[in-house]
């Protein structure tokens, strides 16, 4: 211990040396002052003065955290004389001797504080060590202007549009040309319609135009057929699930912690939902950015804002912590967030300077951590909010309406209420005059339920009056107070007396009774309660009012079983003394407080108020309720949200963030207060100017808040970045190459921009025009550089052989997700539900953006298709291109499938007669709503086959003796196979007008394979009903456990049939007909009958399934070539599965090359 | 695309090897060595993960005075070096006898009495340390040289580096715990690819059913049917490549399925064991069945290795505790039974690669994400918790100098103490046998140019290279 203090002691004497060396006892003195240093001073400067002079900022210039800064002084001089405390300025500053004095804005120090502060001076005002670290706290890296002047950091550039010498109305091609031009090169023709419209969907949907959307655009001879084009597809709520999918890509979006448990978010998808609404919604990107951040800042009230901050907290998060751990890893999520921020919204990267100042880029350590300051207390948490609903809002109208009519019936009773009465009521009142019970009874009863209910003659009298019909006698027995015993079983007795009132008195009775008991006053009934008891004291209290004069009270107790009783006390009479003051207060005086003391106290005695006060409660729970929506929401203030925790052995936040040595937690140096990027900070406040000081009221710090007003500051802070990344970003999706190559990366490692006046325009162009992403597609996708072709340029290729100038347009692969989508749309397959919980199923319908994300358990295809790991961000997937991806597409079974439904689907239909009535029913089955079909009026006949030793739960659907659909799956979860074979069999009338389809039931020819096994009886009982096109069609019922030899009776919607299971006979063997068949899952939409027939075609020959399927797939028809080897690929595969005796050989050959399809290159990219 | 073409060209020094499942790639990457940086020594790695961590005490790193203070307290322990703070107990003595093998002495615990067989042909380094005293970022640091997801495995670097000598399999394979025991921990994202392209991520081979995804055509189709089908998509493709402009990435995809056709083929072929003599079953413990599961694994890498695969990783264990080495509960029985599964195995792949004069060529490394305390976690039959501060990693074959030892643990084994090895170190070595410097197979990503062995910089175990 001696031996360090001496080092320091030398090590001070070599720092003063200039001053005080050779005073002497200049030894002593400096340990005293080093003693005072380390005992009294030094924390009243960390409190009260490093803040801003050294800790996280340097006002004045001055800088206190060396002691070599303290005698330095700022702009004022000198700060301390050492050993000269009087004529410090330090001292006159904290004195307010001199102006302004110090601390600023704040309290003055202690005289104690003062003291020691002088002394410490006077003893040479020495330091035994900075009060600050100085590697990050203290030195304020340096931003040199040339570091200011990298082109990304820079303020967005006024930018001219080109001249040229061919207008241009669409700016971007102005640019794009004049830079192709000062390389001699000129952009490539326009694509003809069939790539362009291709073009689009891949683009902007993710998925090929079907046929007859591609013939709406090709037919369309108008000169804006393709900007309208272009507004569609920007229209179509397929934008944003496509769009949404670059966008997750960017910020790891996942649904699982990942690491070990890799425990499962059920509510992360709120945020992916919540990307593709504002997407297709065109929510202003700044507000996107914004709401990201701070949503539930920002906008609480906002479901959409609040699903927004599930940005912040789908990241990775370990689960299983050890104790040692625990700080490291809240770091480590810390620094994802932070990390991603600074990525996804402003391309830099920022995690290396969680240990040291950025090696390239002028981010400090110190920017770091205080930037990472702004999440320190950000937690995962659930929240449920009230879903907006039109409905809701309505219904909530018309019932506040009615609740303000119970409330102001009530009103208006109260306002007369009982307060009359209340004038002749007195402090003291007479005590009451109690007449002698008389009672009737037994009247035998069936027990002491429906006694109580029976109206029997002696509470029929009016006014509860003894009536004189009944005989009554007197019960002198029946004592007060007392539990008085009736001894019949099963009886009912009436009990009367009469109750005189000498003034107006309010009074408490009390009852008991056994069992049931009905108490009347003057014929009001006051008690009314069924049952079973022992009677006791006290069971029934009935406060009443009582007018002066005479009071009829009439009892009835049913006794059941065993003996009865009853129990009778006035409790109390008079006025509580909370009431009898006021009552002396005449009504004119009483100040509102004790009016309405009053009236609450007569509410008691007034049947009429309870009946009206009754009828708002029960209103009250019948308010319409807005539907409750849970979402995970990133905020602060609330419980964290964690699942499947294991062995976490500490917080889940800790309540500051240090600046850390070499980012270790375990070396802390001092906290981190909020701050930006200096380089993007440009205002003289500094941080200040952001920083947004939370409401008295708020849950959180608004720390998020403040970060997001500087993120989107274009003016003074990062939006101009912000800008330049985004529509940098939209080029590069639309391109396949963003004009800066790095999209992640504007440091100066990332590359530079290939048309930096194209990319100022472009985000200039944006925060023109209030953050409007769409307003930048629309710019991109109607530029005649987005239109170009893609055909070869020998030429221009020699030239620009990376196309980086864009002299014609990069064809592209489709991404994993995209290639998917496309084979469900085409083979009719895609569900377009949108938005909702995901699921992992990998044969699932719905578009692939709804696929949950596990962390350790990505899709397959996905994954083999290049899909990020959702772990960092990624701003541009690498293609790769591989065998297993081959290998997928022409083995997976789920792949097989869909080839199968696209077979079937461009089965040879496109026909008038019997087959357009097959169409009809193929498209609903296929669920493609959106087919239009001609079917001439006539009969036609729907089967449904079930074959014999069929192992699954399906059936074979044939119309007109056509197959529509092979192994239709129509049976719900619990439907076991069935054994034996069976046909339903329905006729339906299609008559004129296109539109009503009448169903009959057709009697049980039964047909198996295509042979009718035997006649049936003709035509049964038939039952009509009528089906809209367009309407949705509910085979639910169809077939439901029919058993041999039964007929039912089912429907389908409002159509009845009759369905029946009969025995088959195949070559002599009778089979017993179907035995457990169980109701299908068969729901789907009628597609629109059209009455114009002109575009229906006969064919039916392979031709028709190529080219179907060059329609659909390709939107063009097949090359000679192309159908040549395509029919006869189709020949030799059904004769080769034909000779292996396959049943269905031909549908077999056409899925084979239906998959052929799917794995071609046209397919797959995009020209 | 031209620049698809260039970039191509760039990683395309795989050569066709690599086409086969990573190859084709057209991608941001860049950094790749395409030819080794300096002449190899290996030319495969196969890497056996004890999986769960194996205690170092009770297998390879003896230690005497573990006898003598049994039962003593341990001074001044931190209970954080363990996963359970807990459950600290005294000092044990490892439950197994050691015995000295080979010329060069060393000892080795009775339950790998078959590989000690080979100790004249291994390198042990017995200093390795990490800082995690938890599975999944001691795994993934492990695989990946850092702690939490995201980042490539070794496997995936060499992939990347130096692509695969084979034209039909992938180049990294992984193999796990067959017996239905689950995944280590952190599961895929132990092989994956990380920012590396997909294609370079470890093939799994499905542990139930075909060893690989999608291998078999839909058993309606024939054979010749389906090499129609395939004929039909190149025939089309090519019609289309004709009217394009550029063609490496359409051709590169043509390529593909080709290739793919061809893995088909291959790819059962590897794993065909009953074309091995019996001798050769029987060396391995096929017919043996406490390590068969094990044994058949290491055949397969050996198949594997053979033809070409250039990186295999094998599994020995399941998720955890009793499912795998982490005996924090008897450590005497769970090692023993461990030890049973793989000893046998693991010698047989030691001869059979020497007896083919492939060992040279085919560097074996061995070991788990981190040691076992010596101290017993109390329980009815105690057991050891983990370690981070010290470990056993051995090598054999692949350029490495036999019956060597290196570095050392303190005389209870708690803590590397002298030539301590990072794990960046052990990647470092093992990218080196195969011709790679470490400090120049980098990869750039969102700014950064990022390389395995990371930012604090690694050293090779020269000590233990022949």
């Amino acid at each position: 211990m001696m031996k360090s203090l001496s080092i320091w002691l030398s090590l001070c004497a070599l720092c003063v040396s200039n001053t005080a060396m050779a005073e002497s006892g200049h030894a002593e003195k400096m340990k005293a002052g080093l003693a005072l240093f380390e005992r009294q001073v030094r924390a009243v400067l960390l409190e009260n003065c490093l803040k801003c002079h050294g800790g996280e900022s340097v006002k004045s210039d001055f800088n206190m955290v060396t002691r070599a800064g303290l005698l330095k002084g700022g702009q004022d001089g000198p700060a301390v004389i050492p050993g000269d405390a009087e004529n410090s300025l330090l001292l006159k500053k904290i004195r307010h001797e001199s102006a302004p004095g110090m601390p600023a804005k704040a309290d003055p120090l202690t005289g104690t504080a003062i003291t020691h502060i002088k002394d410490w001076i006077n003893a040479g005002a020495p330091y035994d060590k900075p009060l600050a670290d100085q590697a990050n706290q203290s030195v304020v890296m340096e931003i040199s202007a040339k570091e200011r002047e990298f082109w990304s950091f820079l303020r967005l550039q006024p930018t001219a549009v080109p001249k040229s010498s061919k207008p241009r109305p669409n700016p971007i091609d102005a640019f794009i040309v004049e830079t192709l031009a000062n390389k001699g090169l000129a952009p490539s023709k326009e694509a003809d319609k069939r790539t362009l419209i291709r073009r689009v969907y891949a683009d902007a949907i993710g998925m090929p135009p079907s046929p007859k959307e591609f013939d709406r655009f090709v037919n369309d001879p108008a000169e804006d057929a393709y900007d309208r084009l272009v507004d569609r597809a920007l229209a179509s709520t397929h934008f944003g699930e496509r769009w949404a999918r670059h966008w997750l890509d960017v910020v790891r979006f996942a649904e699982s912690g990942g690491f070990e448990l890799d425990g499962d978010r059920p509510l992360a998808y709120r945020y992916r939902d919540f990307v593709i609404k504002a997407f297709n919604e065109d929510l202003p990107y700044d507000t996107f950015v914004q709401w990201q951040i701070a949503g539930d800042e920002i906008a609480p009230k906002n479901a959409e804002a609040l699903k927004a901050t599930g940005f912040l907290g789908c990241g990775v998060r370990n689960a299983v912590i050890t104790k040692n751990q625990v700080e490291k890893e809240r770091y480590d999520e810390l620094d994802d967030i932070l990390s991603t921020t600074t990525v996804s919204m402003l391309g830099l990267s920022i995690g290396c300077a969680r240990c040291h100042d950025h090696k390239y880029d002028p981010i400090s350590s110190r920017d770091y951590y205080r930037m990472l300051s702004t999440f320190t207390t950000t937690v995962r948490s659930v929240v449920t909010h009230a879903k907006p609903s039109a409905s809701v809002d309505k219904a909530l109208e018309a019932y506040d309406r009615e609740h303000a009519k119970r409330v102001a019936a009530l009103a208006q009773h109260e306002a007369r209420g009982n307060i009359d009465l209340l004038g002749a009521l007195e402090a003291e009142p007479v005590p009451l005059v109690l007449g002698q019970w008389q009672s009737t009874g037994p009247i035998k009863v069936a027990g002491y339920a429906a006694g109580h209910h029976a109206v029997l003659t002696p509470e029929k009298a009016e006014g509860s009056r003894a009536a004189t019909t009944v005989d009554w006698r007197a019960r002198p027995d029946i004592v007060d107070g007392k539990v008085h015993v009736i001894n019949e079983a099963n009886s009912a007795f009436y009990y009367h007396r009469l109750i005189t009132a000498g003034s107006v008195t309010p009074v408490t009775l009390s009852f008991g009774s056994d069992d049931a008991i009905k108490v009347w006053l003057d014929g009001v009934l006051l008690v009314d309660h069924l049952i079973g008891r022992g009677a006791a004291a006290d069971q029934e209290i009935a406060p009443v009012l009582l007018t002066k004069g005479d009071h009829h009270l009439l009892v009835k107790v049913v006794n059941g079983p065993g003996i009865g009783g009853l129990y009778f006390a006035v409790k109390s009479q008079g006025m509580p003394a909370a009431i009898a003051p006021i009552v002396k207060v005449p009504a004119s005086k009483r100040n509102s407080e004790q009016t309405k003391t009053l009236s609450q106290w007569t509410h008691q005695f007034d049947p009429e108020q309870q009946r009206l006060s009754a009828a708002i409660a029960s209103h009250l729970s019948v308010k319409p309720q807005y539907a409750q929506e849970q979402i995970l929401v990133s905020t602060e203030g609330r419980k964290g949200f964690r699942p499947r925790i294991y062995n976490v052995q500490g917080p889940e936040f800790y309540a500051q963030t240090f600046f850390l040595k070499r980012g270790n937690p375990n070396a802390k140096r001092g906290p981190a207060s909020q701050g930006f990027m200096q380089v993007l900070m440009n205002h003289a406040d500094g941080e200040a100017h952001w920083i947004e000081q939370p409401p008295t009221d708020a849950k959180s710090p608004y720390r998020r808040k403040s970060l997001a007003r500087w993120i989107v500051d274009v003016e003074h802070g990062a939006g101009n970045l912000l800008a330049r990344v985004i529509v940098n970003r939209l080029w590069q999706y639309h391109f396949g190459k963003g004009l800066v190559a790095t999209p992640n990366d504007f440091g100066s490692q990332g590359a530079r921009p290939t048309h930096p006046e194209l990319l100022e325009w472009l985000a200039g162009e944006l925060v023109r025009n209030g953050w409007s992403l769409k307003h930048i597609h629309r710019l991109i996708m109607t530029s005649d550089t987005y239109k170009q072709s893609s055909a070869p340029s020998p030429r221009a290729a020699s030239a620009d052989p990376e196309n980086a100038l864009l002299w014609t347009y990069p064809r592209r692969r489709l991404e994993g997700e995209a290639v998917r989508d496309s084979i469900l749309a085409i083979s009719g397959q895609l569900d377009r539900t949108m938005y909702g919980k995901g699921t992992r199923d990998p044969t699932q319908k719905r578009r692939s953006i709804y696929f949950t994300v596990k962390r350790t358990l990505l899709n397959p295809m996905l994954n083999l298709y290049d899909a990020p790991e959702a772990l960092t961000s990624t701003g541009r997937r690498n293609v790769t291109t591989t065998a297993p991806q081959a290998l997928l597409l022409v083995n997976s079974p789920y792949v097989r499938k869909l080839a199968a439904a696209f077979a079937a689907r461009i089965a040879p239909q496109y026909d008038s007669g019997p087959n357009a009535a097959s169409e009809l029913f193929a498209a609903s089955i296929h669920g493609s709503p959106d087919v239009d079909i001609a079917v001439p009026n006539g009969n036609y006949t729907l089967q449904l086959l079930m074959y014999e030793g069929w192992q699954s739960r399906s059936a074979d659907i044939v119309i007109e003796g056509k197959m529509i659909r092979k192994n239709y799956n129509m049976f719900d979860e619990q439907g076991r196979t069935f054994d034996h074979g069976s046909v339903l069999r329905y006729t339906f009338t299609l008559t004129d007008g296109n539109i009503d389809v009448e169903f009959k039931e057709h009697g049980p020819n039964i047909h198996l394979g295509g042979l009718i096994l035997s006649k049936g009886k003709g035509e049964s009982a038939v039952s009509k009903g009528i089906l809209k096109s367009n309407s949705d069609i509910d085979f639910k019922d169809v077939i439901k456990a029919i058993n041999f030899g039964e007929t039912r009776n089912l429907s389908i919607g409002n159509v009845k049939f009759t369905a029946a299971a009969v025995n088959t006979t195949v070559d002599g063997v009778t089979n017993k007909a179907a035995g457990d068949v169980h109701a299908g899952q068969f729901s789907q939409k009628l597609p629109t009958i059209l009455k114009d027939k002109s575009h229906v075609r006969l064919a039916d020959d392979l031709s028709t399934f190529v080219s179907n399927a060059y329609r659909f797939a390709l939107n063009r028809e097949p090359s000679n070539n192309e159908l040549q080897a395509a029919t006869q690929f189709i020949e030799r595969q059904e004769r080769e599965y034909v000779a292996g005796g396959k049943a269905n050989s031909r549908s077999l050959a056409v899925t084979d090359f239906c998959q052929a399809v799917f794995c071609l290159n046209e397919f797959i990219y995009v020209d | 695309m031209t620049t698809n073409r260039r970039e191509f060209i760039k990683i395309g020094g795989h050569g066709l090897g690599a086409l086969a499942l990573s190859g084709l790639c057209s991608s941001q990457s860049s950094g790749a060595v395409q030819t080794p940086h300096f002449q190899p020594k290996a030319k495969s790695v196969i890497w056996l993960v004890m999986n769960g961590g194996q205690s170092h005490v009770d297998t390879w790193d003896y230690k005497p005075q573990l006898v003598e203070s049994h039962g003593q307290k341990l001074e001044g322990f931190n209970n954080e070096i363990g996963f359970f703070p807990k459950q600290v107990g005294a000092i044990m003595q490892s439950p197994f006898t050691f015995k000295q093998y080979g010329q060069s002495g060393k000892w080795v615990s009775e339950i790998f009495s078959k590989v000690a067989t080979h100790v004249d042909d291994m390198a042990f380094v017995h200093s390795c340390h990490g800082k995690s005293n938890n599975h999944s970022p001691a795994l993934f640091t492990l695989n990946t040289g850092v702690s939490h997801m995201g980042y490539p495995c070794v496997g995936s670097w060499v992939s990347f580096g130096l692509g695969t000598d084979n034209n039909d399999l992938p180049s990294f394979v992984v193999m796990t715990d067959p017996l239905g025991r689950g995944l280590p921990k952190g599961q895929a994202q132990n092989w994956g690819p990380g920012f590396l392209p997909g294609s370079f991520q470890g093939t799994a081979l499905n542990t139930r059913g075909p060893q690989i995804d999608n291998l078999v055509r839909d058993t309606v189709m024939t054979r010749q049917q389906q090499r129609r089908q395939f004929d039909l998509i190149s025939a089309l493709n090519k019609e289309h490549q004709q009217t394009r402009a550029t063609t490496a990435d359409l051709e590169a995809r043509i390529t593909s399925f080709e290739l793919a056709y061809r893995m088909q083929t291959a790819a059962p072929e590897v794993f065909d064991l009953d074309s091995e003599p019996e001798s050769i079953r029987e060396l391995y413990g096929l017919n043996n069945k406490p390590c068969q599961h094990f044994a058949r694994q290491c055949l397969n890498a050996r198949r594997m290795v053979e033809r070409g695969v250039r990186f295999v990783q094998l599994y020995s264990g399941g998720t955890e505790n009793q499912k795998s080495w982490d005996g924090h509960i008897d450590i005497a029985g769970n090692h023993r039974g461990f030890a049973a599964e793989v000893d046998q195995p693991i010698a047989a792949l030691l001869t059979d690669l020497k007896q083919r004069g492939m060992l040279d060529q085919t560097l074996v490394v061995c070991g788990g994400e981190f040691g076992r305390l010596p101290i017993a976690q109390v329980g009815a039959k105690p057991g050891r918790d983990h370690n981070p501060n010290a470990f056993t990693t051995w090598f054999a074959g692949g350029g490495i100098k036999g019956g060597v030892t290196y570095g050392a643990t303190d005389e209870l084994g708690l803590e590397a103490v002298r030539n301590k090895v990072t794990i960046h170190d052990l990647h470092a070595t093992i990218l080196h046998q195969l011709g790679i410097d470490h400090e120049n197979l980098t990869h750039r990503f969102n700014g950064l140019d990022i390389k395995l062995t990371g930012v604090e910089g690694a050293e090779l175990i020269r000590d233990i290279i022949a």
